[in-house]
């Protein structure tokens, strides 16, 4: 798994690097979303060559809908409370002025 | 929602040709999961890396924009280990599947890799169900509640799939916001997802 984090990094230092053009980049989301749907297909395989796991299928989803619902209005909540201690247009407004 | 569309049918095809094949290796399949892996984080690392640029154009709105996905990271787990007490799942499932935030493709496998192929098959669907969420959740906070509020259902979504939605439904300071919020949780989901597997 350390080559997952090694390939992470070294894609950081080649980005921040100014090797790469704009184009590029443009064309990179592509490839990178090409990439994301075989990673998807195998997952797929991974499952439905998974006879166990298809049988409970509905199970796991019904815990997927409930930890995505909660942690989803964790997030909003926590993201609120901030929100209300803290003034970030506000805060925006006068750099902008400074600027 | 096209891109939804795209996601499941992506992964039913999988599931369909993992049901139609007469013997999957799953040590090979593991194997090339993770060199693919490899190649996609490479391209999002790039991605990232180039972005940086971004970060210092909106040096203006100050350090306190990391107080965003901070709270958006604290909250998901949070609310997460809720779930550990409504279903029986132990406290490091909900957390490896909360850790996601919305990056279904990333977590799943990172989760399929590290922990099980069934948290990973819960991972995959909640963090879709998330990104789902999102697109409904993010109008109607930005109308009811504020606009930074949007940002949070989005998880590290909000650089990339939400990101339109957020621009259209708030304001350009915010859209730049959302879009550094999903920056760092993008960066933070393949260090968080190893981490909480080998430290609970």
């Amino acid at each position: 798994m350390e080559i997952v984090i090694i390939s992470l990094l070294a894609g950081c230092l080649l980005g921040a690097s100014n090797v790469i053009s704009e184009k590029w980049i443009g064309r990179l989301d592509q490839i990178v979303m090409a990439i994301v749907f075989v990673l998807l297909i195998a997952v797929g395989i991974g499952i439905g060559s998974n006879r166990e796991l298809i049988g409970n299928l509905t199970l796991l989803g019904y815990k997927a809908i409930v930890v995505a619902g909660i942690s989803t209005i964790g997030s909003v909540l926590a993201l609120w409370f901030v929100v209300l201690k803290v003034d970030f247009f506000q805060h925006h407004k006068k750099e902008e002025e400074q600027l | 929602m096209r891109m939804i569309g795209c996601i499941m049918s992506a992964v039913l095809a999988g599931i369909a040709l993992g049901w139609m094949l007469p013997s999957v290796n799953p040590e090979v399949l593991d194997q090339v999961i993770t060199d693919v892996l490899a190649v996609m984080l490479f391209g999002v690392g790039i991605s990232i890396g180039y972005n940086r640029r971004e970060l210092v154009k909106i040096k203006a709105v100050g350090w306190r924009i990391v107080l965003v996905p901070g709270a958006i990271a604290g909250g998901s787990l949070l609310g997460a280990s809720i779930g550990s007490m409504l279903l029986d799942m132990s406290l490091k499932e909900v957390l490896l599947v909360g850790a996601g935030f919305g990056w279904y493709s990333l977590s799943s496998v990172l989760i399929t890799q590290l922990y099980s192929a069934e948290l990973g098959a819960i991972a995959f669907l909640a963090n879709v169900f998330r990104e789902l969420m999102a697109f409904v959740l993010i109008p109607f906070l930005a109308i009811h509640i504020g606009k930074i509020v949007a940002i949070a259902p989005g998880g590290a979504t909000t650089m990339d799939s939400t990101l339109p939605i957020i621009a259209k439904m708030t304001d350009t300071p915010t859209a730049m916001i959302a879009f550094v919020s999903g920056l760092i949780l993008t960066t933070m989901v393949p260090f968080l997802i190893p981490l909480l597997v080998a430290i609970s």
